[in-house]
Formats: structure tokens, sequence, C-alpha cells
């Protein structure tokens, strides 16, 4: 039973990922053209899921946005566990000025709100697919920090590694050894889970217009864009918002998932 | 358990159908009913409406973003404050043309070429008590010529210079203008609400900055600013010393909702009377909800302004303009609600003139393009994100300009950097935004050279002297001849790709009566009642 | 018991220090963003139109913006400390009211919704685990969590405009409401595991052999589940006060979120700055404290102290 929703969460998000990956192929239409005489159409047999307010194929729009709601989840989040698992682990061992340093400026970051956090990469890199993905990797890397960090410490402070330590093994090797081990178990999981905040901070920037340019489709933008039109057009703002949610939960349920076999994993191991 | 889930998709996969399939039961297309907006008469305002204890409350669809009318910008700025302050004279509208009239002013006499004689109505009253005098109307005009954009733009002439170069007073409710040079527009010019006459005593107070306090929001109009909250409501009460005919309406209660779903359904649940920034794809579903639409023929002339010092060539910048399809604009993307441009100014304007128009001609856009050797460039279109229209519409062009060759990139802007970026740094290729001028002359004035609203940096000697003999022209037809002589030579000099007069639309609940609507998103509130 | 030894002070008042610091940087970051975004609040005034140069000049003098940034920032700083606020460039209310109005707005928001999705947590849970209705509250939760605040706050806007129902703008029930559907998933699943680990405890066995019911065992079991509850509220609390921006902006809910989309639009750096001064306290305190409460609950982190 707990099988079944998880396959069902995981059927789905390969289903997106497969539409992504071949929008080029499977989008009937190009997601930019405008046709103002089909405007708001409801779905028919040429327009699947209907025509938004300029006119454009809201299929072909969906696929595409899909792409880039998981290229730039997927991009900020990779930076962000790069970084900052890294920059944890170095603070970590290497203590003192160090360490003291790094917190404070990831504790700052943390402290700013995110609009302040986009607002400020739309200063220096522009909006656009690399300033939002930007924006929400700085938003997530001071959590993989303050995680690796403390994961770190951890295990810095269990026996073996003073045993180790005494039997000369360099900080090198100590932190590729027990270090790295414990940081897979605590930083993926996270990651997984981070996933689906990527994926919601995406929209969430969009929506108030700190994301992606026109006529760029997003997740975010569309529902911020076709919101408008419910009174009209009530289909339109109804399919992304499905399909976020229906993402976010089962990215969610992955998460969930791939912890419980990975605890079982570490506990055998 | 694998039950219940399931339960769960099916709910959910039937709302998303449910959405589809509703599309039918939500707009019924209702017979098309036109509310003729009815002319407003200098008599009628004698008359007296009905006192009522109603409330009347209005959604807004921008904040305001001052409660110093001099310094008002804003359509929200004017709409609200606009009931607080008047001006020497008042625009109305009858229908079809604008027109301008003595309001505080009882009479008035040009005694030559630059001396103009005012002579104000009796018993006028500011909202603390005191009377108005013409001391008053010199120190507003002086401030509003020293502190106000608008009210430097109106008050100068092309080399910058103030035009009035003094306000003689004679005694209480007399006062000669002088000018340093014959001003034609200059009635017009003190129609507008940032020439508002504020007590003399507040404009010295504040005489090096805005006013920055509620207190000091002293007018002489019906209504009384009795709290702003910021980002949210404003609220007005009746004045009931006001000068003129009371209003039937003793508070007025404006409510900022930027989103437009809010709008929507605050008026259509009853939660606002009246509701400002009506999408026109929204009207048939409003009207089949029992809601009213009036509609009036805007002056906001929605335009692609084109960077002429990056885009020097006049050929280029026709090209832009033959390659916009804008009837089907105006029909499609508007559904109707717009017109499209024939010339530089809205038709509402007396002596604004309807020239050749730009056709939707590809070939003819390609032809131009190559023959300036600007095919296959590169440009930026700048949008601010306060509009979500404009922000559609960028995307349409986008399109347009694509089947002649020009691929254009679009960025867009919060609005205050949208701002600075195009009328102080000039740093764009295209930008989209709608000036909306409250009289003709003030139309052409942004084509001026070094003009602080000329974005794209348009410069044409040509036209800063027909401008300037416009001004001093007394001869009325000769005049009309200069102005469409003026708007000519800006029309075919393309500075911006002219697209099309936005209509106002504004939606209101049957229990109101007696709403007119001033083509620049103005409401007129003076015979409104709830009936 | 006393917990506040000599030691704790000295701890308490490094971290006090530290609070400082990241307080000034904040508001150093913060400043210099918006103070390097472009447009200033000349241009917010003006709009298309421009001042004349001596005019401009009069306002920048007045408005510090003729000084450089850091010379600026210093300037400010000194009057954070001294107590003047200043006041807000466009309404002229004096900053600190204007910002402590806020303040409590947001507070309240924040402790609303702890209120409400704490009650509605604790519900279910006791349901869930007592009465054994779990499976369909874990797909709620799920449920819940499947899209940020915002989204739910357009979804429920979206749902009420369709039903034409009046929607109260301004109103705390709005962003409340948001909020709650947002975070219940959370706090569900948090609470329940906290709950289920509470149960394997040997004093809940030793309830049960004695014959207690299941609902007086639940309430025990939240007892011993409140404290750590409440550490993991404490910090979201603040994320709430500060970072539910989105959401008072739908719905116009004058807190601390929809002060700083405002001011920011209108570059209000007075307010801007007294804005970024309280919420990066606030934070850093909660975090203090949050920190502080983790040891008092945890006696293993106390004894390495």
């Amino acid at each position: 039973m707990r099988g079944l929703v998880a396959k069902i969460s995981l059927g789905i998000i390969f289903a997106e990922i497969f539409l992504a990956l071949l929008a080029n192929f499977i989008a009937p239409y190009p997601y930019y053209k405008v046709d103002l005489e089909n405007r708001l159409r409801p779905p028919s047999p040429t327009h699947i899921l209907g025509t938004d307010p300029l006119g454009r194929d809201v299929f072909s729009r969906l696929v595409y946005a899909l792409r880039i709601s998981f290229a730039v989840a997927i991009l900020s989040l990779a930076v962000a566990l790069l970084i900052g698992t890294v920059l944890g682990m170095v603070s970590a061992i290497l203590g003192s000025v160090t360490d003291a340093v790094l917190s404070w400026i990831f504790d700052v970051v943390y402290a700013m709100p995110g609009f302040f956090i986009a607002i400020a990469i739309l200063l220096i890199i522009g909006s656009g697919v690399m300033g939002t993905a930007a924006a929400i990797s700085l938003t997530l890397t001071p959590i993989f920090f303050r995680l690796s960090r403390s994961a770190t410490r951890g295990v810095l402070v269990k026996q073996y590694v003073e045993v180790a330590k005494a039997l000369g093994a360099s900080t090198l090797r100590i932190a590729l050894n027990y270090v790295g081990r414990e940081l897979m178990a605590v930083v993926i999981p996270a990651a997984v889970y981070m996933l689906s905040d990527a994926i919601a901070l995406e929209a969430t920037l969009s929506v108030v217009g700190l994301g992606v340019n026109p006529p760029t489709p997003s997740l975010g933008n569309m529902i911020s864009e076709y919101k408008d039109y419910v009174f009209v057009a009530p289909w339109l703002v109804a399919t992304p918002i499905a399909i976020i949610a229906l993402t976010i939960a089962s990215l969610n349920i992955l998460a969930k998932e791939l912890d419980k076999k990975l605890n079982a994993f570490l506990e055998a191991a | 358990m694998n039950r219940k889930f399931l339960y769960l998709v099916i709910l959910i996969i039937i709302a998303v159908l449910a959405s589809y399939v509703s599309e039918s039961f939500l707009t019924r297309r209702g017979a098309s009913i036109t509310i003729t907006v009815p002319t407003t008469s200098t008599t009628v305002y004698l008359l007296s409406n009905p006192m009522q204890n109603a409330t009347l409350r209005i959604a807004l669809s921008t904040d305001i973003s001052t409660i110093d009318i001099h310094y008002a910008t804003g359509v929200a700025d004017f709409e609200v404050l606009g009931n607080v302050y008047e001006s020497l004279f008042r625009i109305t509208y009858n229908g079809s043309k604008l027109a301008y009239i003595p309001w505080l002013v009882k009479e008035f006499k040009q005694l030559n070429d630059t001396a103009w004689l005012f002579v104000l109505r009796n018993g006028i009253m500011f909202q603390n008590g005191e009377r108005l005098t013409a001391y008053d109307v010199k120190a507003s005009l002086e401030r509003s010529m020293r502190l106000s954009g608008i009210g430097k733009q109106l008050l100068t002439d092309g080399k910058g210079r103030p035009i009035i170069s003094d306000i003689v007073i004679i005694n209480d409710t007399a006062f000669i203008i002088m000018l340093r040079e014959p001003f034609t527009p200059l009635i017009e010019h003190l129609a507008h609400l940032s020439t508002a006459i504020m007590p003399r005593d507040i404009a010295l107070k504040y005489w090096n900055g805005p006013i920055n306090s509620t207190q000091d929001v002293i007018g002489t109009g019906p209504f009384m600013l009795e709290s702003y909250e910021k980002g949210s409501r404003a609220v007005l009460k009746r004045f009931d010393g006001y000068w003129g005919r009371k209003p039937a309406i003793q508070n007025l209660v404006y409510l900022i909702l930027p989103d437009a779903n809010a709008r929507i359904s605050a008026i259509l649940s009853g939660s606002v009377d009246i509701a400002t920034g009506v999408s026109p794809d929204m009207v048939n579903t409003l009207r089949a909800q029992g809601i009213e639409v009036y509609r009036v023929t805007g002056v906001r002339l929605v335009l692609v302004a084109i960077n002429c010092l990056r885009i020097p060539d006049v050929r280029v910048r026709q090209a832009l303009n033959y390659a916009i399809n804008r009837s089907a604009i105006v029909k499609e993307l508007m559904d109707g609600y717009a017109q499209v441009a024939m010339g530089i100014a809205s038709p509402v304007f007396p002596g604004a003139a309807v020239l050749e128009p730009y056709n939707y001609n590809v070939s003819k856009a390609r032809e131009l393009i190559e023959e300036a050797g600007f095919a296959g460039k590169k440009l930026m279109l700048l949008v601010s994100t306060r509009s979500p229209k404009d922000v559609q519409l960028a995307q349409v062009v986008q399109q347009y300009l694509k089947a002649v060759g020009v691929d254009v990139e679009i960025v867009q802007m919060e609005h205050t950097a949208f701002l600075k970026r195009v009328f102080i740094d000039h740093d764009f290729d295209l930008a989209i935004y709608g000036p909306s001028p409250s009289s003709l002359y003030y139309a052409l004035t942004y084509w001026r050279t070094n003009a602080s609203l000329n974005g794209p940096q348009y410069s044409n000697p040509e036209v800063d002297m027909l401008l300037d003999r416009i001004a001093r022209e007394v001869n009325e037809s000769k005049r009309l001849e200069l102005y469409r002589d003026v708007q000519e030579v800006i029309w075919r000099d393309a500075p911006a790709m002219w697209l099309y007069f936005e209509d106002v639309v504004v939606a209101a609940r049957p229990s109101v009566k007696g709403l007119q609507i001033l083509p620049f998103q103005k409401l007129v509130l003076d015979s409104v009642y709830i009936g | 018991m006393c917990i506040l030894g000599r030691g704790m002070w000295l701890h308490i008042l490094k971290k006090l220090f530290y609070v400082l610091l990241v307080v000034l940087t904040t508001t150093a970051v913060l400043y210099s963003v918006a103070r390097l975004f472009p447009g200033d609040p000349i241009t917010v005034l003006y709009g298309e139109t421009a001042p004349s140069p001596d005019i401009r000049k009069l306002l920048e003098a007045r408005l510090w913006l003729d000084k450089p940034i850091y010379a600026q920032l210093l300037l400010y700083w000194k009057r954070l400390f001294t107590g003047d606020w200043g006041v807000s460039i466009f309404s002229g209310e004096p900053v600190l009211t204007l910002i402590l109005r806020r303040y409590i707005n947001s507070l309240a928001l924040a402790l609303a919704t702890t209120i409400t999705t704490t009650a509605l947590c604790v519900l279910l849970v006791y349901l869930s685990t007592v009465k054994g209705y779990d499976k369909i509250f874990t797909q709620l939760a799920t449920v819940s969590t499947s899209m940020p605040a915002v989204l739910w706050g357009i979804v429920l806007m979206l749902v009420l405009a369709l039903l034409k129902m009046p929607i109260p703008f301004g109103s705390i029930v709005m962003p409340l409401a948001t909020l709650t559907i947002a975070g219940v998933g959370i706090f569900y699943t948090i609470l329940k595991n906290l709950i289920e680990k509470a149960f394997s405890e040997p004093f809940i066995e030793m309830y049960r052999a004695v014959g207690m019911s299941r609902a007086r065992l639940f309430i025990r079991a939240l007892h011993y589940a409140m404290p750590v509850y409440v550490t993991a509220v404490l910090y979201r609390l603040g994320l709430i006060v500060a970072g539910a921006i989105a959401t008072e902006t739908l719905f116009s809910y004058p807190g601390m979120g929809k002060l700083l989309v405002d001011a920011f639009s209108s570059r209000d750096y007075p307010v801007l700055l007294g804005w970024s001064a309280m919420i990066s306290s606030t934070l850093a305190l909660l975090n203090i404290f949050g920190d502080l409460l983790h040891m008092y609950i945890d006696p293993r982190i106390r004894e390495e102290k």
C-alpha cells in the first residue's frame, strides 16, 4: 500500500521529467506563438488544454514550463548543495576564525527575507532563468551549510576520530572517510526534500513577478498571469496549480521514502 | 487506505475537470448595453443633490504615491486627491470632446497679450475654515511651478523658463497673471489638478518638499481627507462648507486592491460599489451578473517608445510602426475597448488631428528595414511590471517584430526602476508606457527636445519651433493649423510605435446613480447618489 | 535546579553580541542593496517628470541622498541606537510607530496561526493516534505541504471569488486561513512523530499497565512532547513575522511583509532600515531563545557545556 503511493509519485515525476526533456518534440506549438484571434479558447482537439489570453497553446507552454521549473530547481539545488555542504564541512573542520566568519555570513543570509535576496540578485545578475536560479540557490545554501556543519561537528567529536587522529591520519583523510559518509546520510535526504522547496520557491518568485522573463513560461508565472482570467477561463489557472501541487506532493513522498530507505541502509552498514 | 488516497486523487481530478467544463456556465453573452456618459454642463451644479449619509466605496488598482496634490503623478493620486482639491478651472467632458470651464474663478478676461485678469468666486472656503483669497492662489501656483514636476511642464516655455513672470494681487478676489510671452494654453493648463489651490500657510510651510501630514491636506473640494493607510485605503468625508453643489455621498472610501480578481469579486459581492481598472475581458462576465459597465474614450496613448539616439534612422522607426497590426490588437486583445491610434493625441482633445494611418504592412516594413540595413538586429524591450496588460502587449509586439526580422528581448522591470531607466538614464531600445496628458498642448510637450517626459530623447527643432509659435498664436484658426502641422511632423518622425488609445472602463453596481467618467480615468462624483 | 549560572550569563552575553553583529550586517546589506537598486525616492515622487536641478538638490540634502552610502549608513546606525528612527519619506509618520504597528500586526498573525495550526494538529493527531484515522490525515498533510503559502492564498481567493463571496481584504482572517492551511501539514507530521516517540517511552508503558485510558495517555504524551514541539514552532513563528510577504501582499494585510514591499517600491529608506533592524534582531533573538530552550530540554547538551 505504501508502495503504491510511492510508485504513483515516482510515476508522476518521471512523466514530468520525460515531458520536460522532450518538450521540443512533444509540444505541438511554439510556446511563444501569439494568436490573437484564438484567445481564451476552452480545450479542444486542436488545443488539448485550450489557449491562453494571448492565444498561445497552453499544453505547449505547460510542457516548456515544466522544463524551466525543473531546470531552475535542479540547477539551484545542485549549486546550493555543493557550496553549502563543502563550506559547512570546511567551516567545521577548520574551526575558530574561519568558522566564525562563515557562520556569520550565512546567518546574515539566512536572516534576509527571500524578497530581498531576490532583489539583490536582480540587481547583480538581472532577471531571467539565471537570476532566478541564483536567487533560489542563495536562499537554500545556508540550510545546507548549517546541516553539514553540525553533522561534521557531530562526527568530529566522536571517539573514533580521536583514535584516527592519534594514529596519524591526515585531516583530509578524516574528512573524506568519516565525515563524508555521515554527510551523505544527512544531506541527500535533505536535498530531496529541498527539491520540492526549490520548485515552490520558483513558483513564489514568479507569482510576485521576480522570476523568468516573458514570454518564457514557468509554472509560477503561468499561475500569476492566468489567475486574472478565472472568471472567464478557470481551466487556465487550474492546470498549473494542479501540476505544481502534484509535483511538490510527489517529491515530498519520494523524499520520505528515500529517507526511510537510506536509514535502513545505514543501519545495516 | 489505498482507496482513500485514490478518492483524494479522483477528487482533485474532478475539481480540475470541473473548471474546464464550467466555462459555459460562467459567461452569458448578454445583450450589449452601452451606458452613454451624460454631459456635465456648468449650470447643473446649481441644482442640489438628495443628501444622504451614504458611503461610497471605490476599488482602485494602484496605490496613491503621495498626499500632496502638487506631487501627484499617478491616476490614483488624482482620483483620490481630486476630491479634496480644485483648480482655477475644471476639465469636463461632453461625450465627445473635453472642455475647460471656469471653476474657482468667477470670470476672467484677457487684458492684453501677456496679462490675464481673474476674479475668484465669493464665499469659497477651505476645509480648515479659511476663506479662499488671491493670496492663496498666488502661493499655490508659485509652489506648483517650483516643486511640481507636472506643474513645471505645464507652466514653462520651450527653454524651461516659467511662463508666468508674476502674479499681481489686486484684492482678495482679483489677481492678474503676467506672462513672459503670450501663452495660449494657459486656461487649459490652469485646469490641471497639478496647479490646484491650497491655503497659503500650507504652501509656505511645505515650500521645499512634499506635504507629509494628513492634517495639512486642505483644499476647497467637496470632500476632506480623513485618513490614509498606505497601501490599503483612503477615507474621505463630505465637507459641509463646500461652495458648490454638496455631494449626496457622506463618506468616500477608496480601497486599494491591486489584484484584478480582488476588484472583480469585491464588486460582485458588493464589498465595493465602484471598481476601476476593469479589464475588457471581464465586461461580459460583469454585465451578466447585473453590474453596469461604463466606458469612455481615454486619453492614455499606449505606445512603444523608440530610443531615437540608438535608432536614429527614421525609416526603421516607421518600419516598426508598419509592422504592427493595431486593429487586431484593439479588436482581440482589448476586446474593442480601445481606439486605434490615428494621431498623437486622443480624439477627445479639441484640435487633435487625424493623420494618415500606419496600416499593417509587413512587406513595407521589411523593405524599409532592409533598406536601412537593420535586418537581424536585436533590440531590448522594457516593460514595467505594474500593468499586466502592458506585459502582455510586450509579448504581442515581440511577435510582430519578429515577423519583420527584428529580434526583441523582453525585460520586465519593477516600476520605479523602469521609470529611472527610461526617463532619467534613457537606457533602452524600446519601452512600453502610456502617457495620460490633460490637454493637447501638454500632450505635445512630451516631444520637445530635452523635455523630462521625452523618454526616447526625440529632438526636432521644427517641432520645438512650432510649439513655441502655437503658444504665441492668438488667432484660433491659425493655431489649429499649426497644431495639425506639428502633429504631422511628430507622427511621421515616429519616435514611438503609436498603438492605441485605451478606453476607460469602470464597473458600478446598479444602485450607483449619476456617475460620470472623465477620459483620464477620473470619476466625477458630483451627482452620484445611491438609489 | 538553577541553570542560569555564571557560565550561562557569559554565554548569553556572547550570543547577544553576536546578535548585534548580525543586525548591523543585515541592515548594512539590506540598505546597500536598496540604495543600489535603480530609482530613488525622488524618482518615485516625480514619476515620469523631473524636478529642476536646484529642487532636486534640496530634496537630496533633506533625504541624505547627497552623501555616499556608507556615510548614510553610519548616520542611520547612530540614529537607530538613540531611538530616533526618522520619519517615513511619504507619509511623514515616525518610522518607529509605523513599524511597531505593523510588527504587532504580524506578531498577531504569527501567534494566531500558531494557535490555530497547533489546535488543529492536536485534534488531528489525537484522532490519528487514539482513534486510528491515521492514513487519511497523512494524505491531508501531504496535500497541505503540496503548495507554498502564496499559492494556497491564491487558491483561497479564487474559490471565494468564484463563489462571489466578499473577500475581507485587510483583515487577519484571510492570511490566517492561508497560513494555517499551508502549515498544518508540516506541524502535523512533527507532532505525530513526537507523540509516537513519546508513546514508546517507558513511562507511558507504566501508565498503560496501570490502566489509564488512551485519551489520558495522549494528554501525558502531549505534555512530554510539548517542549520540543515549541522549539520547532518557535523559529517558524519568526519566519511568519518576517516572511509572510507574499501572503500579506495578496490580502493587503498591514503587517511587516507588506510594509517591506511598499517601502521598497517607494524607496522609503528610513522605513527599510528600521524594518531590517527590527526583523533581523527578532530572528536572531528567536534563534538564541530556541538554542537556550533546546539546551534546557536536552540535559545531554547541557552537560557538555
